[in-house]
């Protein structure tokens, strides 16, 4: 109870900040309006407006393009990460594209798979690919070597050496990996959505203030936070089932997530 | 067991490793033989290559010059199945106890058709870690991960079982405790044993033959056999004059390097 109320402590005192600012007339209600009257706006008039359409189509072009995303970083991570060879010829390439920002290909992307949902799937695959490759590629590095001579003292076959020893050895690092990628997906997505879409998040939000409709605005922005949030605690939960190993030691115990 | 053939046999046998524009000689010109189903242990302080031939006799490495063989094949393709266990921190910490042994005995063509998890909670509760076979490594105490890994190399059924300093973290009397373990576990399945060391009196309560070695490059300094008794017990062995004789054997015979480590 505590610790929940801990967690609540940082956002519940933002948006009564927020709220008196708002309703004493620190800030102008024209630009931005109480919290509460945004909820109101998100409860009773954003269904109405297609919310439940633009989050759908918003969550269908992340679900579709982390997963693949990831399960590609993955993959490839272990492979650059257990061969030196491999490793020497993509890492080159690996350094120069992960630093370009995304969003700064989407119009190549939009060139090359059009301006409809492929484009944007694919965004999102690049961001989350880049981003798990590099966690994974690092989690495998960095396996002691003695895990790695136990596995050969005793002959422990390819295919289970890979995911017995390899996979839960690099695990927690894939997490962190996959933490980080969740949260740029969500970017990613309202971003590519800005522009040449006709239904998500992101056009959502440019649509209304394209419109000066600020609180539908609004609304699409809380719909982001909460997404945001029950991602990185849903991962945390998958992750403390996954590796119950991991969940105690260290950081672990502090961070408490 | 003298009269057959020695399972290991070392024959003029060199390691080296490059440093800094140069090398570094870890072993120099080194001749011994183990016979089989005996407890022998290497005995030298740090830095006289122990840990290196340990590396060598194991297959992860390969010697730089000089033959290594295991019942007469080269030790890369041993026909012995080989046991090992650490310093420390080699049980996955991604599994518990129960797990660490079963997942190397379901992959051992020996085990096949016997139940993995049952033998591995027999050979826990053997070293005393019934109740903590769903522990994992990072719940229990050093000492029990210890006796975990001993049990993880027993389980095998080794022919060879290879020990790098296995207690050296251990405080005395859990040491103690993993030494007395060891002998009883040994005196059972009498597998042979390379136990590496730097140790005086841990070479002397375990080993039928104790090779002490010299720092800086390892070479053989001196043979020890060790007549003592079996099956021994710790407790009584550590006040015997015929212990006590073998120590003062193994301090005369290191007198220049335990010297030299002091003022070093």
């Amino acid at each position: 109870m505590k610790v929940l109320a801990m967690r609540l402590l940082a956002p519940v005192s933002a948006f009564a900040l927020w709220e008196v600012c708002s309703r004493t007339g620190i800030l102008d209600v024209r630009f931005f309006p109480a919290p509460s009257i945004i909820l109101q706006h998100l409860v009773m008039v954003s269904p109405s407006e297609g919310i439940f359409q633009d989050v759908g189509a918003s969550l269908f072009r992340i679900i579709l393009g982390y997963s693949t995303g990831c399960t590609a970083g993955i993959l490839l991570g272990m492979v650059m990460g257990l061969s030196v060879r491999t490793r020497n010829l993509l890492y080159p390439l690996v350094a120069m594209l992960y630093p370009i920002p995304k969003i700064a290909v989407l119009p190549l992307i939009m060139l090359i798979f059009g301006i409809g949902e492929m484009s944007k799937i694919v965004v999102v695959f690049i961001g989350s690919f880049f981003l798990v490759l590099i966690n994974t590629l690092h989690g495998v590095v960095s396996i002691a070597r003695i895990y790695h001579q136990v596995a050969r003292v005793y002959r422990i076959p390819r295919g289970s050496y890979l995911r017995h020893v390899v996979l839960p050895g690099a695990a927690p690092a894939i997490f962190a990996g996959l933490k980080l990628a969740i949260g740029y997906s969500l970017v990613i997505v309202v971003a590519a959505e800005f522009s040449g879409a006709d239904a998500g998040i992101g056009y959502l939000i440019w649509q209304s203030w394209e419109t000066f409709s600020l609180k539908s605005m609004y609304a699409g922005l809380f719909v982001i936070a909460l997404l945001g949030a029950a991602f990185a605690y849903g991962l945390e939960w998958l992750e403390r089932r996954m590796l119950p190993w991991h969940k105690d030691r260290g950081s672990g115990e502090q961070s408490g997530m | 067991m003298t009269t057959k053939k020695p399972l290991i046999a070392a024959q003029g046998l060199v390691k080296t490793y490059p440093f800094s524009g140069g090398e570094v000689v870890a072993i120099q010109n080194l001749d011994f033989q183990v016979a089989r189903g005996e407890f022998f242990c290497v005995l030298g302080p740090s830095g006289c290559g122990k840990s290196t031939l340990l590396s060598l006799v194991s297959g992860l490495d390969s010697p730089t010059a000089g033959s290594l063989h295991i019942d007469d094949h080269p030790t890369q393709a041993p026909p012995v199945d080989i046991g090992m266990v650490f310093q420390e921190h080699a049980l996955f910490p991604w599994m518990t106890l129960e797990r660490n042994l079963s997942f190397v005995l379901e992959h051992h063509p020996r085990f096949i058709n016997s139940n993995p998890l049952e033998l591995a909670r027999t050979w826990l509760h053997k070293v005393g870690l019934e109740k903590f076979n769903q522990a994992f490594p990072h719940q229990v105490s050093g000492g029990m991960r210890q006796r975990a890994a001993i049990a993880r190399s027993f389980a095998v059924e080794p022919s060879l079982l290879l020990m790098d300093e296995p207690f050296v973290y251990l405080d005395y009397q859990t040491r103690m405790q993993c030494q007395q373990l060891l002998l009883d576990l040994w005196q059972e399945v009498r597998c042979t044993i390379m136990f590496v060391t730097h140790d005086i009196e841990e070479a002397m309560l375990l080993a039928d033959r104790v090779m002490i070695m010299s720092s800086r490059p390892g070479s053989r300094k001196e043979m020890i056999s060790n007549a003592l008794s079996r099956p021994r017990k710790l407790l009584d062995l550590k006040t015997s004059p015929d212990f006590l004789n073998l120590v003062s054997r193994g301090v005369n015979a290191l007198r220049h390097e335990l010297q030299t480590e002091a003022t070093s």
